[in-house]
């Protein structure tokens, strides 16, 4: 079924560098790859490797420097509310409540809504989220958990088609961290979404993703692509099964590798200097 | 003020951004909001200063009010209208200062503070 879903997303032979001062420095080399209507991507890659902007590249933050990322087969211009993005520091707005941050996207004329509407789509999202009591609190009173799970219901509201995640629940502690996961699984089967989540967390992927990306050290590149086995819904209890186990060998192997070459990498320049 | 504006994270920018926010959308629902306790701060930083100003120059060169109550009060030693004159400039002060707390600590209810 996965196969016959139409291409959303088309990283097409995409390079990337930054101007500095030492000369042009490649974050992204030539990466190509696709996600299909209703996948969950993971890209997974050591840390600083240029996987986030990967993603600030969908999100239409950043231009490649060669290549295009396409959006059904037209080039990303600019962010959109089609696209939602969580960051891993949350970025709710302090200055509202949580139920004024929820409504902050319907209010804005892009996707304007009957107060009425927005009234309904707060509730309803506040209660997905465990957030119902806490409707006229101030974030400074949420814990890092709560302020996830309110990000994640902004950008619900807004009912966009793709959902950006950059490393979003590297904030926080084991327990939310496994909660928010299940959580981030039951909200996406009531209502899928196409999703690329970037993370350096190898069970965090195996677990939530239908397929997974990885990359090499900067700069990055496609070192292979998985499909993951598992059919949604999932449960924990898949953290136990043995392809569980040898996909994330396999993973973290990948992973360490990449990681060493990084480091080996660090070193040399930093000798040269 | 300027400070403040640049100050600002641009992650909260981004949010807005990716929520489909246009320009002056960002300009009214998340600049101003954001820059509202520097409005503040530089009211009050503002209003000592303009009270200050304001002292010397009735002491100086006024025909009426309380600077000119001092002095003239000054010129024939009557010591009990200067004092009253200085406590009268003191509380309108001490008034507007608390006035404008008040309202800050409405304003920016929503900051973390230590």
């Amino acid at each position: 079924m996965a196969a016959v879903a139409p291409v959303r997303v088309r990283f097409d032979a995409v390079s990337l560098e930054f101007a500095t001062a030492a000369g042009p420095l490649r974050v992204v080399e030539n990466v190509t790859y696709e996600i299909r209507e209703g996948e969950f991507v993971a890209v997974i890659g050591p840390s600083g490797c240029g996987k986030t902007t990967m993603m600030n590249m969908l999100a239409g933050f950043v231009t490649p420097s060669s290549g295009k990322v396409l959006l059904d087969g037209r080039p990303v211009a600019g962010p959109g509310p089609e696209r939602g993005v969580i960051f891993q520091e949350y970025g709710v707005f302090p200055w509202l409540t949580v139920r004024h941050n929820i409504a902050f996207g319907l209010r804005l004329r892009a996707n304007r809504k009957p107060e009425a509407e927005i009234r309904d789509t707060c509730e309803r999202y506040m209660r997905l989220m465990g957030l119902a009591d806490f409707a006229d609190a101030f974030p400074k009173t949420l814990s890092g958990g709560m302020r996830q799970r309110l990000a994640l219901a902004r950008a619900y509201a807004v009912r966009p088609e793709f959902l950006l995640m950059d490393e979003p629940f590297g904030a926080l502690d084991a327990q939310t961290r496994s909660n928010m996961q299940n959580l981030l699984l039951e909200v996406l089967a009531t209502e899928r979404k196409t999703v690329m989540l970037i993370t350096h967390s190898v069970e965090e992927a195996i677990y939530l993703a239908s397929k997974i990306v990885m990359v090499t050290a900067r700069p990055a590149r496609v070192r292979e692509i998985v499909e993951v086995p598992f059919v949604y819904p999932r449960d924990e209890s898949l953290h136990e099964q043995p392809e569980f186990g040898e996909l994330r060998s396999h993973i973290r192997q990948a992973v360490m590798t990449e990681y060493r070459a990084q480091q080996k990498q660090a070193r040399r320049n930093s000798g040269l200097n | 003020m300027y400070e403040g504006i640049a100050q600002i994270s641009p992650l909260y920018v981004r949010v807005a951004r990716t929520l489909g926010a246009t320009d002056l959308e960002i300009f009214a629902k998340v600049i101003i909001p954001l820059t509202v306790p520097h409005i503040l701060t530089a009211l009050r930083v503002a209003l000592g200063v303009a009270w200050a100003t304001l002292v010397a120059s009735e002491l100086i060169a006024a025909q009426q009010g309380l600077g000119a109550l001092i002095q003239n009060a000054s010129a024939y030693f009557l010591l009990d209208v200067i004092y009253v004159g200085i406590i009268c400039i003191g509380l309108i002060a001490l008034l507007m200062d608390l006035a404008l707390r008040r309202a800050s600590a409405r304003l920016v209810a929503w900051q973390e503070r230590i």
